[in-house]
C-alpha cells in the first residue's frame, strides 16, 4: 500500500520510494527503504499528513504520500 | 601567533542554531544580508584570550548540501567553496531528538574535510524524553569531538567556547566510502585537484550533469548510503526508551490544530496582535512624534534663521523622526512573531492555513505580514523574513502594501466626510460602508495580486508542502530579546538611511522654487492682500503661495494633464506628491494649499467642501473623492514601504516593480471610477 492510506496506530516500514515522482529532499529527510512511520493525528482536511518518520515529526501532502509504498510491521 | 578563522554554524532548520549563534557572540554580532540574494547573513567576533579571534557565521538552515531553495545555496556554496567566505572550520548543531536526520547534513560537510565539531543540542531533555546516549562510542565512530549542550540553560556553552581554538587541529578524515561516486569521470575530469576532497570534486562533477532526473538518482543513491552509515552508528549508541518519553505535543496538537479551535485560537492571536500594533503602539509613537515635532521647533527658535536651520529642522530631524516613529510597532510586532517561533507554534499556523494561501501562491505564515500590514506595511514587509519560500516570501511583500495601512485613515476619513452623505441604509451608515468597503478592496487586490504574481514570478526552487513539526518549548526571553534588538537595529540602520535621504529630498523640492515667485512670495502676498488680512491669516497665504511655486508645486502643476482625467487639480497633485513621503502627509498638505493654517479635520473639512474647479464644479465631488479614495487604496505612497522592501529583497528591482504597478493598478482604478461616476 502507499503511505497516504495509514492509519493511526498502525506503523508502517517504507519498502520503496518512487523516485522519479519523489522530490529528493523528500529522500534526503529519511524517506529512505526500512524507515518507521506512524500516524501522528488523523488527516485533516488541508491534504496534509501529520506523521513521525523515525522519531521525526513533520507534515507532507497526500500527494508525496502517494508515492511512497509501505508496508505495515506486525 | 594570533589566530583568525572563520566558524560556520550549520545545522538544519529548528536546532536552536541562531540561540547557539546569540550564546556565542553576544551583542558583538552583524546582520546583513548574503551579497546578491535576500538571504539574511549574522556574524559575530568571538576574542578568546586575545590571541584567537573566530568569526562565527550563522548560515541558514537546511536539510542538505544539495540546495532546494535560496538559503540552502548559500550554503551549498560556501561548503564548495564557490561562495567568497571561507569554510575554515564548522561547527555542526544538531537536536538531540532529531539526531538521525540531523546527520545527514553533518556526514556531508565531514566528507568535505572541513574541520568539524558535533554540538547535540536540547540536551537537557533526554531524561524525559527516554533518550540515552554513548558520546565518546559516538565520537570515536564519527571522528569528530562532539558537546551536549542546551541553549537553554547554558550547559555545555563554556566547554565547547574553550575548545574552539583547537578545531582546526582536529580529524579531517572522511566517513563514507566512496562506493556511490561514479570514480571513473571524476579521474578523468579533476586529475589535477588533488588536494580537493573527493567528496567535493564530486558533488562539482554532478552538479555539471546535463539531466536533472540522473542527478536525482544520484543524490538518492548517495542519501540511503549515508543514513545506512547513520543508522548503523545510532544503533550502537543512541537509546530512546519511549515508555520513559513524557511528551505534551499530542495534547498541544489537539487543539492547535483542531480545525475550528485552532481556526479561533490564531484569529484570537492575530487580534492581539493588531490590537499591539494598531493601538498600544500608538502610545509611544505619539511621543516620538511630539517629542521630533518640539525638537524641530526648538531647533528653529534658537538657531539663525537660514537654509541650514531650515534643513536641520525640517529635513533632518523630521527625516529621523520619520524613522524612529516606526520603532515601537516593530518592537511589538517582533515580539509576538519571535515568541510564536520559539513555541513551535508557528509551524502550526503553516499547518493551518498553507493550503488555503498556497491558492493564491502564499504561504501560511503570509497571514501575519497581511495583517500586520492592516496597522503598518513597515514591520509587516519585515516580517516576511519568516516565510521559508522565496517565491512566496516575495509575492507576500508584493502585496502586503494593499492592505489598508494605518496612515491611510485620515486620508480616507476627510474624504468621507467631505463627500459621503451621512445617512443611511437601513441600520448601515454610507460613510461607514464606504470605510468597510476600502478596507475590503485592499484584502482583495492584495489576494488577486499575489494570484498573478504567482503565475508570472519564476523560481528556480520548488516548493515542496514538507512542514517540519518542532516539539512546543517555552520561548526563551533572551532569544526573543535579540531578535528585537536585531530586527530595530537592522531597520535603523538600512531602511532608515534612505528614508531620512528621500524625506531631505523632498524637504529640498518643498523649500526652493524655480523663478522669482518662491523667492519673493512674502512680498508678492503682502502686496496683494495690501494688509486685508491678520498677520496669521498672511502668513497661512505665504506658505500656500510658497509650496504653490516649490519644485513639488511645479511638479504638481506639470502632472495636472495626467491627473485631470482623474478628476484631480494641481492642487491636489502637490498632495498626492507631497503624500509620498507618509500618506497622512495628504491632509496636512491640503491644509497648507488652502492655507487653512490648523491640520483640524472640521476646518480643512469646510474648507475642501467649497473649492470649485475652474468650471465651476465642486472640487470635492462624488466622483474626485471616491477615485481619490481608490488611487489610495492602490497606490505604493510611502517611501518607508519602498525603503524597507528594498531591504528586504536586497535590490532596487523589486520596489521598483511594485511602485510600477501599484500606481498603475491605482490610477486605473481611479479613471474609471471617476470616469464611471461622473
Amino acid at each position: 500500500m502507499t503511505l497516504d492510506k495509514i492509519k493511526l496506530n498502525q506503523p508502517v516500514k517504507v519498502c520503496k520510494v518512487y523516485t522519479d515522482f519523489v522530490p529528493t529532499k523528500i529522500v534526503q529527510l529519511g524517506f529512505i527503504p526500512g524507515a518507521e512511520i506512524a500516524l501522528q493525528r488523523l488527516p485533516s482536511k488541508n491534504g496534509l499528513l501529520y506523521i513521525v518518520l523515525d522519531g521525526f515529526y513533520l507534515a507532507i501532502t497526500e500527494e508525496i504520500a502517494k508515492k511512497i509504498e509501505v508496508e505495515k510491521i506486525d | 601567533m594570533k589566530k583568525k578563522f572563520n566558524l560556520l554554524l550549520l545545522g538544519n532548520p529548528n536546532t536552536g542554531k541562531s540561540s547557539l549563534f546569540n550564546k556565542l557572540t553576544g551583542l558583538n554580532q552583524k546582520v546583513g544580508n548574503f551579497p546578491g540574494v535576500t538571504v539574511e547573513k549574522k556574524e559575530g567576533i568571538i576574542n578568546i584570550n586575545n590571541n584567537c579571534f573566530v568569526n562565527v557565521i550563522d548560515l541558514p538552515g537546511a536539510y542538505s548540501i544539495n540546495s532546494f531553495s535560496p538559503e540552502e545555496q548559500i550554503v551549498s556554496d560556501i561548503l564548495l567553496k564557490k561562495n567568497e567566505i571561507s569554510p575554515d572550520a564548522a561547527l555542526v548543531v544538531s537536536d538531540i531528538e532529531n539526531l538521525k536526520h540531523n546527520l545527514l547534513l553533518f556526514t556531508q560537510a565531514k566528507d568535505l574535510c572541513i574541520p568539524l565539531y558535533l554540538a547535540i543540542n536540547m540536551c537537557d531533555v533526554m531524561d524525559k524524553r527516554g533518550i540515552t546516549l554513548d558520546i565518546m562510542g559516538l565520537e570515536k565512530e564519527l571522528k569528530t569531538k562532539i558537546f551536549l549542550i542546551s541553549t537553554r540553560n547554558s550547559t555545555g556553552i563554556e566547554d565547547l567556547l574553550n575548545e574552539i581554538p583547537k578545531i582546526l587541529d582536529t580529524d579531517t578524515s572522511t566517513l563514507l566510502d566512496n562506493s556511490y561516486m561514479n570514480l571513473k569521470t571524476l579521474q578523468k575530469g579533476n586529475k589535477k585537484k588533488q588536494s580537493n576532497s573527493l567528496y567535493r570534486m564530486w558533488l562539482q562533477e554532478i552538479n555539471n550533469i546535463p539531466n536533472q532526473n540522473d542527478i536525482k538518482k544520484i543524490q538518492h543513491k548517495e542519501a540511503v548510503q549515508r543514513y545506512r552509515f547513520i543508522n548503523k552508528q545510532l544503533n550502537k549508541t543512541l537509546n530512546i526508551d519511549r515508555k520513559k518519553a513524557y511528551d505534551v505535543r499530542s495534547k498541544l496538537d489537539n487543539i492547535f490544530l483542531h480545525p475550528f479551535l485552532g481556526t479561533i485560537i490564531f484569529i484570537s492571536i492575530l487580534a492581539l496582535i493588531f490590537q499591539a500594533i494598531f493601538s498600544w503602539s500608538s502610545y509611544p509613537m505619539d511621543f516620538i512624534d511630539e517629542m521630533f515635532s518640539y525638537l524641530s521647533n526648538y531647533t528653529k527658535t534658537v538657531l539663525p534663521e537660514g537654509v541650514f536651520t531650515s534643513l536641520l529642522a525640517e529635513g533632518i530631524i523630521t527625516g529621523i523622526g520619520g524613522v524612529v516613529i516606526f520603532i515601537p510597532q516593530i518592537v511589538l510586532l517582533f515580539m509576538f512573531i519571535s515568541v510564536l517561533e520559539e513555541t513551535g507554534y508557528m509551524n502550526r499556523v503553516v499547518f493551518l492555513f498553507d493550503k488555503r494561501l498556497k491558492k493564491y501562491g502564499l504561504s501560511g505564515k503570509s497571514i501575519i505580514p497581511l495583517i500586520s500590514g492592516v496597522a503598518c506595511a513597515i514591520p509587516a514587509v519585515m516580517s516576511t523574513r519568516n516565510i521559508d519560500d522565496w517565491k512566496q516570501r516575495l509575492i507576500t511583500i508584493l502585496v502586503t502594501p494593499f492592505m489598508t495601512c494605518s496612515a491611510r485613515l485620515p486620508v480616507y476619513l476627510i474624504l468621507i466626510s467631505v463627500v459621503i452623505p451621512d445617512k443611511y441604509f437601513f441600520i448601515f451608515n454610507y460613510q461607514g460602508l464606504t470605510l468597510l468597503g476600502l478596507y475590503m478592496l485592499g484584502i482583495l487586490m492584495a489576494l488577486i495580486s499575489a494570484f498573478v504574481f504567482s503565475k508570472v514570478i519564476k523560481s528556480n526552487f520548488k516548493n515542496h508542502v514538507i512542514i517540519e513539526m518542532p516539539n512546543y518549548k517555552v520561548p526563551v526571553l533572551k532569544n526573543v530579546l535579540f531578535t528585537i534588538y536585531s530586527k530595530t537595529k537592522s531597520f535603523v540602520f538600512e531602511a532608515g538611511k534612505i528614508i531620512l535621504s528621500i524625506s531631505i529630498f523632498l524637504w529640498i523640492l518643498a523649500s526652493n522654487g524655480p523663478g522669482d515667485n518662491f523667492k519673493y512670495a512674502e512680498e508678492i502676498i503682502m502686496e496683494r492682500y495690501d494688509n486685508k488680512k491678520n498677520i496669521n491669516e498672511l502668513d497661512y497665504e505665504i506658505q500656500s503661495y510658497r509650496l504653490e511655486n516649490s519644485y513639488i508645486g511645479t511638479a504638481g502643476k506639470v502632472l495636472e494633464p495626467i491627473l485631470n482625467p482623474l478628476g484631480y487639480d494641481w492642487k491636489i497633485g502637490i498632495a498626492i506628491i507631497t503624500s509620498f513621503a507618509a500618506r497622512e502627509v495628504f491632509v496636512g498638505t491640503l491644509a497648507t494649499i488652502f492655507s487653512v493654517g490648523s491640520e483640524k479635520m472640521d476646518t480643512i473639512k469646510e474648507k475642501m467642501s467649497y473649492q470649485r474647479k475652474p468650471n465651476g464644479e465642486l472640487l470635492f465631488n462624488l466622483p474626485t473623492g471616491v477615485s481619490l479614495m481608490v488611487f489610495y487604496a492602490f497606490a505604493l505612497q510611502c517611501m518607508s514601504t519602498i525603503a524597507i522592501v528594498k531591504k528586504e529583497t536586497n535590490s532596487w528591482k523589486w520596489p521598483a516593480i511594485q511602485f510600477t504597478f501599484m500606481t498603475i493598478i491605482a490610477y486605473i482604478s481611479a479613471l474609471i471610477v471617476y470616469q464611471t461616476l461622473s
